[in-house]
């Protein structure tokens, strides 16, 4: 049977099957008789899920006759819930009109424990972010707007859950990331590549703090970043976006290195239709930034592919695929403080090229009201070289596959099982030819004794077997408790026990770089965490909610790279680590058109064998943003303030291998952005202006790298 | 509370207004400079010679390692009369000189090739003292961005320095070396 005669009868087999069906659509607005766009429209235990197209317009087709609820939900509104509709061959038309919130509360979140509930049924804490701020504040790429996260930090392109992790120059990961729950970390250093990801894509990101390992393994010690890509609508919706910005002269004089302007452009299409009872996503994105600073040019096209078939109501099967392509200049590390926009000299010229893909399925089937399951294979590969004097490369590919099974033993009883299976290879210049696999299960009981209170009991079993290291046991179990005490102050509290495995980077790179040789460590093991955290959540007058954790973390074992001799790191157990600390949420909306959100975590995060603060963490943290909506205009504010890293590899300093390496300040970082919608013009189009860094502030994140300078951005969106 | 909101963006705006890191904080560091001279005969057999400048004294050959280095100077050639030198110096091999106490500054001369972190390969040829008639090292203070002239160092290959411990025999047959140097002009009078 040839592919296309296998797909045409995938395409008809589920209208034979199911003839007798009905149809529900309608209009999703706000209280301002507005269309919302990308709202997430579910039939509730259904795997049938759509989104509002650039009228807000929603529809579900083919419907078998039966009785369903439909739920409207998108941040920054309030969820909506339809009574029980009942389908026999008709059609029903059912709009919402949604109110906005300040708060989270009521959001379904399905990465915490791996099925859909309310974020206040939720042990850990955990955040959500909604699409809307990659448009209105014109993000580049997605960990750009993860810095707005209470609690999430990034050195660099390395995100930090509450002080997990500081910087192991892109080798491990200690916060999994996953989009459409397919992990994202590479097949050899163990890295998130946030390129990879398609900003425009984006449905949502969910984020849990603090350990996951219970349920996601070993890269989930310091938390989750879930993205989920937008439901597909019915209607065929065209996206096109087109973003143009500028860097402004340096603040010093001294540091301009051209007297060319610095530019950064981006092109994107994309396309979702249904044919039949197939969805399709597809996008293009061509990227190209001059950079402000000197050797960091980089262009990258990339794409991404998403499609869905409804078998029935029952079953589905999703299909997803996403990558790039990249040639970009490499910065290591600024000449020294007088020339901290231009590389060292050896370093000019150097480039590295890298080509990622990651294609997926999910396939669902719901076997009853009580009984569903979920298989996830999926696979990484990845190729890149740069053209250092070493010539590095590599080449290598992660096979995984997940299996998980989701059982409603009763109204107040869910269960959660599943194993996973990966397998990574490895062939390389700097970590040999390697290659890894491991093995996890897990189970998880939420069982709700009371109407207000929930328990959430949880293990996991993990094996993991790199190369010739000694293969590597954990179980990790958690215990988490919600407890509703009013409908407005929700309280929790999680006990869990983490564990991470040594990526292939951290226990075999074998390199010279920037003077620094990095050793391959074969004695290295894995390392594990115990963690602890209590929070509580009110909801003030409807108008302000403030969300409060703390939280105590306790690393065995804790792998970091640290000097053996003054030329040679090695990675290493070497830190016996304690990170405790507060993290605080505030939303305020004392009227629809104007809300305030801040967060301040603090993180006290010490290496107790050396008594010395751990690296490349701030102790306080502050995000702050204003947004102002009225009609079709908008404007916003936002700051972040991240206290000076307390302590850095002083050795990069006093080896002279990065010059003034030393020199770092406070952070403080304004941005300002406004924007015009014509929807309510019936112009399909709106534009947003940013402004990051107002007021030039010359920071750093990582030592030797001054971060963006002042960057002024025009994107203009087209939805039809 | 939009008087409250006002005042805060309004404070926040100040606090961004200080323009954080700057060339000028490099040009702002501290550090000394002065005139090193050399007393009597070089020996030709002498490959490398460096100021070198330690954050603690070295009292024993642990003191002698990588992580009490602050400074090692661009090499002085061979013959050299006197030696300008300062820590602003971009040829430096290292240079972490900031604010802080420096405890031990000192001309370090070699007999290999290439620098390495044997104690045993080298002599020190001078030694920075605070007054001329010291006899003890002297230590210096720089507080941050200060800038201090004229620490200047005397190297008499006739009479060498106290030595830091771990070098003592090369040291005794270096100074015979260097000595021998001296006296043979002596002795053709």
């Amino acid at each position: 049977m040839t592919i296309k005669k296998l797909f045409v009868m995938l395409l008809f087999w589920g209208n034979f099957l199911f003839g007798q069906s009905g149809e529900i659509s309608g209009l999703v607005k706000d209280n301002n008789n507005q269309p919302v766009i990308g709202a997430n429209v579910i039939i509730e235990n259904s795997l049938y899920g759509t989104a509002t197209d650039s009228k807000g317009l929603y529809k579900f087709l083919n419907i078998p006759n039966g009785n369903y609820i439909v739920s409207v939900s998108v941040i920054g509104f309030s969820r909506v819930v339809s009574d029980t509709l009942t389908i026999k061959e008709n059609k029903i038309e059912l709009d919402f009109t949604l109110q906005p919130t300040s708060y989270q509360i009521d959001q379904l979140i399905v990465t915490a424990n791996k099925f859909s509930q309310e974020l206040k049924d939720v042990a850990a804490g955990s955040y959500i972010l909604d699409q809307r701020i990659f448009s209105e504040k014109n993000i580049k790429q997605i960990d750009d707007a993860l810095r707005f996260v209470p609690g999430v930090t990034m050195t660099s392109d390395q995100i930090s859950i509450r002080g997990s992790s500081g910087y192991s120059r892109g080798a491990g990961t200690r916060v999994l990331v996953n989009i459409d729950g397919i992990p994202m970390y590479s097949p050899d250093a163990g890295d998130i590549v946030w390129e990879q990801i398609p900003i425009s894509e984006i449905g949502r990101v969910e984020i849990i703090k603090g350990s996951a390992s219970s349920l996601y393994g070993s890269s989930a010690i310091g938390g989750v970043v879930n993205i989920l890509t937008k439901e597909i609508s019915v209607n065929p919706v065209t996206y096109i976006k087109f973003q143009n910005g500028i860097y402004t002269n340096p603040s010093h004089t001294e540091w301009q290195w051209t007297d060319k302007t610095l530019t950064f452009n981006s092109q994107t299409i994309s396309h979702s239709r249904s044919i039949g009872k197939l969805k399709l996503s597809g996008s293009f994105t061509r990227f190209e930034d001059y950079s402000y600073r000197k050797n960091d040019y980089q262009l990258r096209f990339a794409g991404f592919l998403k499609a869905n078939y409804q078998f029935s109501s029952l079953t589905s099967l999703t299909l997803l695929g996403t990558g790039y392509t990249r040639d970009k200049q490499t910065f290591n590390y600024w000449k020294d403080l007088e020339n901290a926009l231009a590389p060292r000299d050896t370093d000019l010229g150097q480039t590295t090229d890298s080509d990622r893909t990651i294609i997926g399925m999910t396939l669902n089937h719901i076997f009853n009201d009580n009984f569903s399951i979920a298989l996830i294979p999926s696979a990484y590969l990845s190729f890149w070289k740069d053209y250092s004097e070493s010539k590095n490369k590599s080449n290598s590919k992660l096979l995984r596959t997940e299996l998980k099974g989701n059982y409603r033993y009763s109204d107040n009883l869910t269960l959660v099982s599943g194993t996973e299976f990966a397998v990574s290879n490895v062939s390389s210049n700097i970590f040999g030819k390697r290659s890894s696999n491991s093995i996890g299960v897990y189970f998880q009981a939420d069982y709700n004794p009371l109407e207000n209170l929930n328990l959430s009991i949880g293990l996991r079993y993990d094996y993991s077997k790199l190369e010739s290291l000694n293969s590597e046991q954990a179980v990790s179990p958690k215990f988490g408790i919600t407890y509703e005490l009013s409908e407005s102050t929700f309280l929790r509290g999680l006990l869990a026990k983490g564990f991470r495995a040594p990526s292939l980077a951290e226990a075999f790179t074998s390199t010279t770089a920037s003077g620094i040789t990095i050793k391959p460590n074969p004695n290295i093991k894995a390392e594990t965490s115990y963690s602890m955290e209590v929070g509580i959540n009110h909801t003030f007058n409807k108008y302000l909610n403030i969300d409060l954790s703390l939280f105590n973390n306790e690393y065995y074992d804790m792998i970091e790279p640290g000097f053996l001799t003054p030329t040679e790191v090695l990675f290493s157990n070497l830190v016996r680590a304690r990170i405790q600390g507060l993290d605080l949420a505030a939303s305020y909306q004392p009227f629809s058109e104007l809300i305030l959100n801040a967060g301040y975590t603090l993180m006290l995060g010490n290496d107790l064998d050396l008594d010395k603060p751990l690296k490349y963490r701030s102790k306080h943290v502050l995000q702050m943003g204003l947004g102002y909506n009225k009609s079709f205009f908008q404007i916003g504010i936002d700051f972040r303030y991240l206290s000076r890293i307390e302590s850095i590899d002083k050795e990069f300093v006093e080896l002279g291998i990065i010059p003034d390496g030393d020199e770092r300040v406070n952070i403080y970082v304004l941005d300002a952005n406004a924007g015009i919608n014509l929807f309510k013009y019936n112009i399909p189009a709106r534009a947003f202006l940013r402004i990051n860094n107002l007021l030039n502030y010359n920071y750093i994140e990582l030592i030797g790298n001054i971060a963006p300078i002042r960057n002024i951005s025009l994107n203009l969106e087209i939805i039809f | 509370m939009r008087g409250i909101l006002i005042i805060l963006f309004a404070g926040l705006f100040l606090i961004s207004c200080d323009e954080g890191l700057s060339p000028e904080l490099a040009d702002e560091k501290s550090g000394f400079g002065g005139t090193i001279s050399f007393v009597g005969n070089w020996n030709p057999d002498i490959t490398l010679t460096h100021l070198v400048v330690f954050n603690d004294p070295l009292l024993s050959i642990a003191d002698f390692n990588v992580f009490n280095l602050s400074f090692v100077s661009d090499t002085i050639s061979n013959g050299s009369q006197s030696y300008k030198y300062t820590t602003y110096d971009e040829n430096a091999l290292i240079n972490t000189i900031g604010a802080g106490t420096y405890s031990y500054i000192a001309v370090a001369q070699c007999l290999k090739d290439t620098i390495t972190l044997n104690r045993e390969d080298w002599i020190v040829a001078g030694i920075y003292y605070q007054d001329e008639n010291d006899t003890i090292p002297g230590s210096l203070t720089l507080r941050e961005g200060e800038y201090l002239e004229n620490i200047n160092i005397s190297c008499d290959f006739n009479n060498l320095p106290p030595q830091p411990p771990g070098g003592l025999e090369l040291i005794n047959s270096e100074s015979d070396i260097l000595k021998n140097e001296v006296k043979e002009p002596e002795s053709d009078h």
